[in-house]
């Protein structure tokens, strides 16, 4: 799903239920409001009848006037809605009985009084036989209260002071048609949907056009980075005015492109270091081949040229075979194992190895050990790693200087420090030390060491959990030093 | 003719040197950049075979110095950097021809030879002078369509004087280019290869081609053209 697709998913589903829920709102609160007016209007209705209400010789009579019966008169069913309806019943045995009175407006309908259930005082809604709704309202009247309460106000008196008689309770219905409101909120209703319409659209426009603006930085960034490829790795994003968002983004890209093409870099210069490293030797044996094939030679030349063709195939087999053992190191073909290892005396016995050199250079070893310290690793790798890396060290440190080892347990750790004075060495020079084929003197010729040193020690220690740094210290003398952190064996 | 090998690869070098000087041409060799510029500007080579990947000063450093200071040696690039920018930014610096290792010996002596000619403006590989050719890729000297022997030293010699045909070459010029850095060269060496080769010259029926011109050394022409300058 496209970043476009997804934020106008996340916006459409938070603007469309708020949306709803707005016109939930807006519906519930006019249909409130217009279900109390009319409610009002009923119980006014209702009011203005219980006053035409009168006993007369203990009989009920009404006394309507005319402003007020005409609103009961025959439904107007050209304007419904300024029909209204009433029925008076009478009580008998504690039910509304006996109709008294009735709305000439209500036809042949009738307001169900009978069909009431109690309590009868209330509002309720119901629909007349010409399917038009309505609302009611209905009222017990009690026609001695209400001669009480009338002949206790013209008296000035409340009316519990006022003698009364025993009078019927009547039931009045007043009911009007929900026109008033129901109207309106259909008319809401298809505003709303009118309304709806127009929002989502509009929305959809004002979405897809920030969308558009806001994601604007985005594309432009898109369309630089796809602008790179391998030939242009040198290349880097500077699109102006990014938003402080976006910003880190293009940094990091930048970053990325600056570790490839490093990365790409020193693939090459292994490339360009393979292809020196395997052509020079096949090139001297051809030549060489070639050459001594060109005439007939004594038994002296002949013998002479075998011996030199054999260094050079001793010195491509000795790369091969350090090659093939980085490949399988690097490619985790060359399991590990984890064996208890005395680092001490491996340490030992690589200086030894390499003594005849060191001898020659002036170099001494100088070491710092407990031997009773032990690391878990894989001896084979940890030789190969130690080997590497104390011969570098008998080739390559200033002559008559002394390369100092100290071995201390750190925390949980057995740490393996390597110093040296390397006069030669640049800071330059510590960034690619760890290339394979790598070699400060790029001719590569006068060294016995094939480049692989350092890369083969890292590569084995690796490939052991064994952690690995070199630095250069340059306060004084310039200090080469590697640090490797074992895991102890407790 | 005369090359200067700059190569880091003892036995490559070593090879080279064997089966150039047996080709006959004059070789010196260095392993590294810094005396292969020193040899370069202090003798007159015909051709320098350069390696690129050089102790010291590489060979794309040491190309272009001696370009900056005119000197027109062609130049051989022998690397083995195989890839296209390699080879135009070898090119592009001065270099003549570039080859790529390894190399066949057979193809490194064509495009020496080739190179060799180039620096004397030749661009057949037969030179005629009368009945005298001399036959730059096969090494050999005909008189009339007869093959007649040479030491290496004089098919040196005569090649040499057929590449600057009607130019005269001094002794030290000569030998500036017929002889290696240490050899043990006799201060007459080139007079007697002179009257050797004037001999072998004269036996196969094409005499006085080698001409003395005095106080300025040794000029090959043919017998037309001496008549013409003498009649001018």
């Amino acid at each position: 799903m496209t970043l476009h697709a997804r934020i106008t998913w996340i916006l459409l589903c938070t603007i469309v239920p708020l949306g709803v829920i707005a016109a939930l709102g807006l519906y519930l609160f006019v249909s409130v409001t217009l279900a109390a007016k009319l409610d009002g209007e009923l119980f006014t209705r209702s009011e203005a009848l219980t006053a035409a209400i009168e006993i007369k010789s203990g009989n009920v009579v009404f006394d309507f006037d005319e402003g007020n019966l005409s609103q009961y008169q025959i439904s107007n069913s050209k304007n419904i809605q300024q029909s209204a309806y009433f029925e008076i019943w009478q009580f008998d045995n504690g039910k509304p009985a006996i109709l008294l009175e009735r709305s000439p407006s209500l036809g042949a309908d009738e307001l169900f009084a009978t069909n009431l259930p109690p309590p009868w005082d209330g509002f309720r809604d119901g629909e007349l036989s010409d399917d038009v709704d309505i609302r009611l309202f209905s009222s017990r009247v009690n026609l001695e209260t209400k001669e009480q309460n009338q002949d206790a106000q013209s008296r000035g008196l409340h009316p519990s002071e006022t003698p009364g008689q025993n009078h019927p309770t009547v039931l009045l219905i007043v009911a009007v048609p929900r026109m008033s409101v129901d109207g309106p909120l259909d008319t809401l209703i298809m505003g709303m949907i009118c309304a709806g319409l127009v929002f989502a659209i509009v929305s959809g426009i004002a979405v897809r056009w920030s969308l558009e603006k806001g994601l604007a930085p985005v594309h432009m960034l898109s369309d630089s980075v796809a602008a790179i490829d391998a030939s242009n790795l040198t290349t880097r994003l500077d699109a102006p005015n990014l938003p402080i968002e976006i910003a880190p983004i293009q940094g990091r890209i930048n970053d990325l492109l600056g570790r490839i093409e490093s990365s790409l870099q020193r693939e090459k210069r292994f490339s360009i270091a393979v292809a020196h490293e395997l052509r020079t030797p096949v090139a001297e044996l051809r030549a060489l081949l070639e050459v001594a094939a060109s005439r007939p030679r004594s038994v002296e030349e002949s013998h002479q040229t075998m011996m030199t063709a054999l260094k050079s195939i001793v010195r491509l087999d000795r790369l091969v075979s350090a090659l093939l053992r980085l490949t399988r190191i690097e490619g985790g073909r060359e399991y590990a194992t984890a064996t208890e290892i005395p680092i001490g005396e491996f340490v030992r016995e690589a200086i030894a190895q390499v003594q005849p050199m060191a001898i020659v250079r002036g170099i001494r070893f100088n070491i710092k050990s407990n031997d009773d310290e032990k690391i878990v690793a894989d001896p084979d790798l940890i030789v190969m790693a130690l080997s590497n890396l104390i011969s570098n060290a008998a080739e390559y440190a200033d002559e008559n200087s002394i390369v100092e080892i100290e071995i201390t347990q750190r925390d949980s750790f057995i740490v393996m420090r390597m110093d040296n004075a390397a006069s030669s060495l640049a800071d330059v020079d510590i960034e690619r030390l760890g290339e394979s084929l790598w070699r400060i003197d790029s001719a590569r010729t006068y060294s016995s060491h094939l480049g692989m040193g350092i890369s083969l020690a890292r590569s084995a220690l690796e490939a052991s959990d064994a952690g690995f740094t070199i630095h250069l210290d340059k306060s004084g003398v310039v200090q080469f030093r590697v640090e490797i952190q074992f895991t102890h064996a407790c | 003719m005369r090359i200067l090998i700059v190569e880091d690869s003892i036995v490559l070098r070593d090879a080279l040197v064997q089966g150039l000087r047996e080709a006959g041409y004059a070789v010196d060799a260095v392993g590294d950049g810094k005396r292969g510029l020193i040899h370069a500007q202090t003798s007159e080579y015909d051709v320098i075979i350069l390696d690129w990947m050089l102790p010291d000063i590489d060979g794309i450093t040491v190309l272009s110095t001696l370009r900056a200071k005119q000197i027109q040696s062609s130049v051989l690039m022998l690397t083995a950097r195989d890839s296209t920018d390699d080879k135009v930014n070898g090119l592009s610096n001065g270099a003549d021809d570039y080859l790529v290792k390894p190399f066949a010996f057979k193809e490194l002596l064509a495009r020496v030879a080739a190179l060799a000619r180039r620096v004397h403006s030749e661009h057949s590989t037969i030179i005629r002078i009368g009945p005298l050719s001399i036959h730059i890729s096969t090494k050999t000297v005909r008189v009339s369509e007869q093959a007649i022997e040479l030491a290496p030293r004089e098919y040196a010699l005569i090649e040499y004087l057929a590449l600057r045909r009607g130019k005269p070459s001094t002794r030290a010029e000569l030998e500036e280019h017929l002889y290696a850095d240490g050899s043990h060269v006799f201060s007459n060496a080139i007079d007697a290869a002179i009257y050797t080769l004037r001999r072998k010259l004269d036996a196969a029926g094409c005499p006085s081609v080698i001409q003395t011109r005095r106080k300025f050394g040794y000029v090959l022409q043919a017998i037309d053209a001496q008549r013409g300058e003498r009649t001018e």
